[in-house]
């Protein structure tokens, strides 16, 4: 079976519907580590019912359809997929609670070359189920990566332009050991990132945070520089996974800005690896 | 408002029905602090689906109807109300998930004098509704510091059987380390009294800071006493209770002092570094070893 150009772009993923609470909320705020210092008002704008806020970088966990590439006839091989980037622009603040319905679909295949694989481009619509107007479009892209060679759209590798020089911001922020298993309760069950015995089969010592997880790690580190107290301003951003993080490692934002534009790439503090590069986003 | 004992004694609260699931057994483990060490077996029991179990008390949290005490309107002044005593009989191990009930029922209220205050105790049977198995009982007391002098005298209850601390030194010490986010973490079960999240609210109840839930040291003292005598199987625990004697702070690393008899266990717990004592007169019973 080699992956099948037409029929993954007619691919249609199903709708998915979620309603969620304050509860939901707070616990995925708890789940990034939010409330490490319970003294902060920014940390607790995220964690107290009488004055709370969604992280933006929820948006990315509310109605994503999981593991859609699993199913029956996508001509992808699925085991070989691995998360590669993770992005969301908003049209408007993320609700603390709500019905949400998640519309995915895919918008671009493309070849990166037999030993790469193939990049599997989804963007997920967020549509507030009560007055139906988009909240926001979540961007996803995974690597096939048993799937190059077979031709697809044209690359859309675009320039870097990070200034880079000396960051105009760094946060660094230390995670849980049991981070994963805290995180994993805000919906992603994949044992990848709580049973040592699955982690080792899949080639690691022990399990491995979420990517997401990093993902919404560094939407904090971002809105703790830039927007602390209105963290709505936060209406773009997106990176790109390159290495797994173990919990309990400690994760250095470093931040670069230029007027409502900024740059970004996360690092294991004292290691030089980097988890999240190519890091983008926009203030309103 | 002075405390109207009468209306207390016969209070009735509503039946309280719970389902929960293991995502919420599993919080109730995290928020304990267990997963510290993600890799170990005797830890990721309590917090992985696979091979879950639930820590015996979790029943102090299911069922439960927080604030009942402030709702009553019985003229209490909650803000000088501190946890005084908690303990739990288990009749089976605890399903990591399913529905259970409990009705609330206020078992005696004592008057220690008008400056001292009074203290109100209440117990509560925890059923499964589905099989209308008896899991455990729940006892608590709350001292009341502004409502002494209420003259509650024909309602004293006698004291659970306080046993003897055994004249050697401790047998076992457990070092847990509270995480700093923890009260924000236990609150998710429900207690959401301001006083272990809101920086004011601590203040103005006359903490520097929110203290964490006296049910969350609880629940890591009947973590410890599990790891160290139970081989960390709910099955073996009968019953386990304690006196709170001083607020504990979420990030305080508590020693958990444990002498080990042979079928009950006698402990105290302290945040040696503000040397202060927070657990005391705490004691656990367990099942004989042949119906282990």
């Amino acid at each position: 079976m080699a992956l099948d150009y037409k029929t993954l772009k007619k691919w249609k993923i199903k709708d998915i519907e979620r309603t969620y609470s304050a509860k939901d909320t707070i616990l995925y705020a708890l789940g990034i580590g939010i409330g490490q210092n319970p003294l902060d008002e920014c940390q607790l704008q995220f964690i107290l019912e009488d004055r709370l806020r969604a992280l933006p970088a929820m948006s990315v966990v509310l109605a994503y359809p999981p593991l859609w590439y699993w199913e029956q006839g996508t001509t992808i091989d699925p085991i070989k997929v691995v998360h590669a980037e993770q992005g969301f622009v908003m049209h408007r603040p993320l609700p603390v609670s709500g019905t949400v319905i998640g519309k995915t679909h895919i918008t671009a295949v493309i070849d990166k070359g037999k030993s790469v694989g193939a990049l599997l481009r989804t963007e997920n619509q967020l549509i507030d189920k009560n007055d139906q107007n988009l909240i926001c479009t979540v961007t996803s892209a995974s690597m096939a990566r048993g799937d190059g060679g077979y031709g697809g759209d044209p690359d859309d590798q675009i320039e870097d332009e990070c200034p880079g020089g000396i960051p105009d911001a760094q946060i660094s922020i230390s995670t849980l050991p049991q981070a994963a298993l805290l995180y994993r309760l805000s919906g992603d069950y994949n044992p990848l990132h709580a049973d040592p015995e699955h982690a080792i089969k899949a080639g690691f010592s022990r399990p491995i945070l979420h990517g997401r997880m990093s993902f919404g790690l560094a939407n904090w580190a971002l809105i703790q520089s830039f927007c602390p107290t209105q963290p709505e301003l936060l209406v773009e951003m997106s990176a790109r996974f390159s290495k797994p993080v173990f919990p309990g490692e400690t994760l250095l934002t470093k931040m670069w800005r230029k007027d409502k534009k900024i740059w970004f790439s996360t690092e294991i503090l004292g290691s030089n690896k980097s988890v999240l590069t190519r890091g983008k986003a926009l203030l309103a | 408002m002075a405390l109207d004992y009468e209306k207390l004694i016969n209070w009735q609260e509503p039946e309280i029905i719970q389902r929960y699931s293991t995502q919420d057994t599993i919080l109730y483990g995290l928020s304990l602090g267990c997963g510290s060490n993600p890799v170990d077996e005797n830890d990721l029991c309590f917090v992985y689906e696979k091979k879950l179990k639930a820590i015996p008390s979790m029943a102090t949290i299911l069922a439960s109807p927080w604030g009942w005490l402030y709702r009553a309107q019985v003229g209490i002044n909650p803000t000088l109300a501190v946890h005084g005593f908690q303990g739990i009989h288990l009749y089976k191990s605890l399903p990591v998930a399913t529905e259970v009930g409990s009705i609330l029922k206020v078992t005696g209220i004592e008057d220690k004098g008008a400056n001292r205050g009074a203290v109100v105790w209440f117990e509560r049977n925890l059923y499964e509704t589905k099989s209308g198995d008896l899991l455990a009982t729940i006892e608590a007391s709350m001292f009341c510091r502004g409502d002494g002098g209420c003259g509650a005298t024909k309602h004293y209850q006698e004291h659970p059987q306080i046993k003897e601390r055994p004249n050697r030194p401790p047998d076992y010490t457990r070092h847990y380390v509270t995480l700093a986010q923890s009260a924000l973490i236990f609150r998710r079960h429900g207690d959401l009294n301001p006083i272990h999240a809101d920086p004011l609210a601590a203040l103005n109840a006359g903490f520097e800071k929110p203290i964490l839930h006296g049910l969350c040291t609880y629940g890591m003292a009947t973590k410890a006493i599990l790891e160290t005598c139970c081989d960390s199987n709910p099955q073996h625990l009968k019953s386990i209770s304690t006196f709170f004697s001083a607020p504990v702070f979420p990030g305080d690393a508590i020693d958990f002092r444990i002498w080990l008899n042979d079928n009950w266990a006698y402990f105290e717990a302290d945040v040696r570094l503000r040397d202060v004592v927070v657990l005391k007169s705490g004691s656990a019973e367990f099942y004989p070893t042949e119906n282990r």
